[in-house]
């Protein structure tokens, strides 16, 4: 490993999903292999296909605190958990907020279209509301950015807010994704008919479509320079995006984006695929997914691909779309901290077809120290994170 | 690809579809000498003041694989784009792709909601959904113009197309991207109470091709600007509302990245849009940081708020350095060649400056 020298300090994070409203209880429930998925409370779902996903039932935060959009709220109790854990001691113009997300407030928006056709509750919601609002919480007032590379957007925010640090264009980056379940983000997967009726089964042989989930992640990132000394969960050490150009609701079948994203964040980090110690799989249980990604993780990883385990939490969580990609880069962190990779909830049976060494059954110890985390879009947008914990 | 790296960043190409003209660069630079507003009172429909793009213009820019498969907004900004990377004559390999949008597609949004309310299940349609997405146009474009780098959506009012174009420029400097084509796009839809000040509405794209400056004299490209400067950051301001003159910290930053003192700038394209409050914010800001008050020129009163304006406004200020002259209602006039300012800030806060100047060798 010869590190390039494009590496930033992950100092802390924060996390909201339905099996925990802070990092330990998520980490905890990872490695119990507690499954989140449950019928659906919050909102009506008896005329939908599928009425199970990964709900958070209850926020950690009280109701009267926090602004009235359901994507808002989520940003702001991850945001909570992770100022617990890290100072934000920085001129507060030179904080930064990134923000991925597939649908934004899209909610507010039905909503507004059910109460007869006026939008004006919506424009707190819209655009780009939640970020700022984040941004207004947290008193953060340097740049300011929404992104959406549709369910990799997690991780090209996280990436965005590395470049602003090196860029010196910020501090400290606040950087990470979220989505909220709504009516009308469930219609839109049942109309794709990709929501499952059995339960998520991520690389297994009777895998045959995802749920959804719903929440938020949050990364406190520095310049190596400016963290020396502070507490730390470890290290972004490189990124890399590619997209397959090809369709807008399919992946390449393929995976030449994914392979491109892949090889560039390697590039980046300056890792090989010795270096290598864990992937955490974009692993939505459709079955073209799960496929691609087998075929590209050997393509890059060559004779490694089948020693390095590999695991998905979206059997655990359902898919939190912009928000997965931030929460499976601090699932990494946390794993190659404890030295521990959490299993693939759902898997039991696994796909021939997808001959990696998935973690199933129990979590397995192991060094997990360099990992690597993969995304892909809608709209063939795909991302990579090299990651290093610790360190 | 270090950040430690840092490229000139040149503009190439420039391809539009806006309510005044449709083309590349000859056609921006003949709108420019001779401008008009196309902005027109719709007392039928809401917002009041539009500027729309005729469809007609987009003829011979989308095939008929495009019209069946893909939403208005999407040919839009496959149009900007074709025409772009023809502007700049520029090879598709390596090609990124920056798309700023105010509010994505929200006509497939509403007509996906729509569906279901009014029909049950039997409402929806799968074809509709992805583009509820907000990177459905990226995806549309990138697709078109078989962009295989990055491809990134970014999601702000009134200034995306700014946003975009610092966004790339910065991944051009840092060596992220090789080739990019960034801008914005949007379209028309009944959102007065989004828009909340009633300002002018406008739709099309804009995008432009931005590359690292010794690529492009290498390829022998035409180089007709030079993005020296960019900064972006968030002014306080609660959600939708406008906030108080202060120090423009993006402006000092993008001046600050191109080695200039304030007084260096000679004009200014800015953001207004007829939004009298937010334009009253604006106008109070560059106050602040160019107490020697440079000439403004408001591409948005003439075409329309909208997600390619910014792009626009940064060929524009690419125009006027080259030809030292400032668009104007009734004829162009002289102005300093040299170095202008491309200035944005939206309501709710969010603050971009880009610096932009002829190529100097």
């Amino acid at each position: 490993m010869t590190l390039r020298g494009n590496s930033v300090t992950v100092l802390a994070a924060g996390v909201l999903v339905s099996v925990g409203s802070d990092i330990e209880s998520f980490w905890s429930a990872l490695l119990a292999g507690v499954d989140g998925i449950t019928p659906i409370e919050r909102f009506p779902v008896h005329d939908l296909r599928v009425g199970r996903g990964g709900e958070i039932k209850k926020l950690p935060l009280a109701a009267e605190r926090l602004p009235d959009c359901r994507a808002s709220q989520l940003l702001v109790c991850a945001a909570e958990d992770l100022r617990r854990r890290a100072a934000l001691d920085c001129d507060r113009t030179r904080l930064a907020v990134v923000v991925g997300t597939a649908l934004g407030g899209v909610e507010q928006l039905e909503a507004a279209l059910e109460d007869g056709g006026t939008l004006r509750h919506a424009a707190g919601a819209f655009y780009d509301s939640p970020a700022h609002r984040l941004a207004g919480w947290l008193g953060a007032t340097g740049p300011v950015i929404t992104v959406s590379t549709a369910c990799a957007s997690g991780a090209s925010a996280i990436a965005i807010g590395a470049d602003l640090l090196h860029a010196d264009a910020a501090d400290l980056v606040i950087a990470g994704g979220y989505d909220a379940l709504c009516r009308f983000v469930m219609r839109g997967f049942d109309a794709l008919r990709a929501l499952t009726r059995d339960r998520v089964r991520p690389f297994d042989r009777r895998r045959d479509g995802l749920l959804l989930g719903e929440g938020a992640g949050l990364v406190l990132m520095a310049r190596e320079a400016d963290a020396r000394g502070r507490a730390r969960l470890g290290r972004l050490l490189g990124h890399g995006s590619g997209s397959d150009g090809s369709h807008v609701a399919a992946p390449d079948p393929d995976g030449r984006g994914l392979e491109l994203a892949v090889r560039t964040a390697m590039a980046d980090a300056g890792v090989g695929p010795a270096d290598i110690e864990m992937v955490s799989a974009h692993g939505t249980a459709t079955p073209l997914n799960d496929r691609i990604e087998t075929a590209v993780l050997k393509r890059t990883l060559g004779a490694r691909a089948s020693q390095v385990p590999v695991n998905s939490i979206k059997g655990a969580l359902g898919h939190t779309m912009g928000a997965a990609a931030a929460i499976e880069a601090i699932m990494c962190l946390l794993a190659g901290q404890h030295g521990v990779v959490p299993a693939t909830v759902g898997l039991e049976d696994p796909d021939p077809e997808c001959d990696l060494d998935c973690v199933r059954g129990d979590a397995r110890v192991t060094r997990a120290r360099v990992s690597l985390s993969t995304s892909l879009g809608f709209g063939g947008s795909n991302a990579a994170l090299i990651l290093e914990a610790g360190a | 690809m270090s950040g430690a790296a840092t490229r000139r960043v040149a503009i190439t190409g420039c391809g539009t579809v806006n309510a005044a003209f449709v083309g590349g660069v000859p056609e921006l630079s003949t709108y420019l000498e001779h401008p008009e507003s196309r902005v027109r009172a719709e007392p039928s429909t809401e917002p009041g003041l539009v500027a729309s793009v005729d469809d007609r213009a987009l003829d011979g820019l989308t095939d008929a694989g495009d019209q069946r498969r893909v939403s208005r907004i999407s040919r839009f900004a496959i149009a900007a784009a074709r025409l772009a990377l023809a502007d700049a004559d520029a090879p598709p390999e390596d090609l990124s792709l920056v798309v700023g949008t105010e509010l994505g597609d929200l006509r497939s949004t509403k007509e996906f909601a729509n569906g279901f309310l009014e029909r049950g299940p039997t409402g929806l349609s799968a074809l509709l959904f992805p583009n509820t997405v907000m990177n459905t146009m990226a995806a549309a474009t990138a697709i078109a113009v078989q962009a295989r780098a990055a491809t990134l959506t970014l999601n702000a009012p009134v200034v995306a197309g700014e946003l975009a174009i610092a966004r790339a420029a910065a991944g051009i400097a840092a060596g992220r991207f090789e080739l990019a084509l960034a801008g914005g796009v949007d379209q028309i839809e009944p959102i007065t109470e989004l828009a909340a000040g009633g300002d002018a509405r406008g739709e099309g794209a804009t995008f432009l091709v931005l590359e690292p400056l010794e690529k492009a004299r290498q390829r022998g490209a035409r180089v007709f600007g030079e993005i020296t400067g960019w900064g972006w950051r968030a002014l306080n301001a609660p959600p939708c509302g406008v906030g108080r003159a202060e120090p423009p910290r993006a402006v000092l930053l993008a001046l600050e990245r191109a080695g200039l003192a304030g007084d260096a700038v000679r004009w200014v394209y800015d953001s207004a849009t007829l939004d009298r409050e937010r334009d009253d914010w604006e106008r109070a800001l560059l106050d602040v940081a160019f107490p020697h008050h440079p000439r403004r020129v408001s591409l948005g009163r003439w075409l329309g708020r909208h997600g390619g304006l910014g792009a626009l406004s940064v060929a524009g200020a690419a125009w006027s350095a080259c030809a030292g002259r400032l668009p104007a209602l009734g004829g162009a006039m002289s102005a300093d060649r040299g170095v202008g300012l491309v200035h944005g800030v939206a309501r709710g806060g969010t603050h971009v400056a880009l610096v932009v100047g002829a190529p100097l060798p």
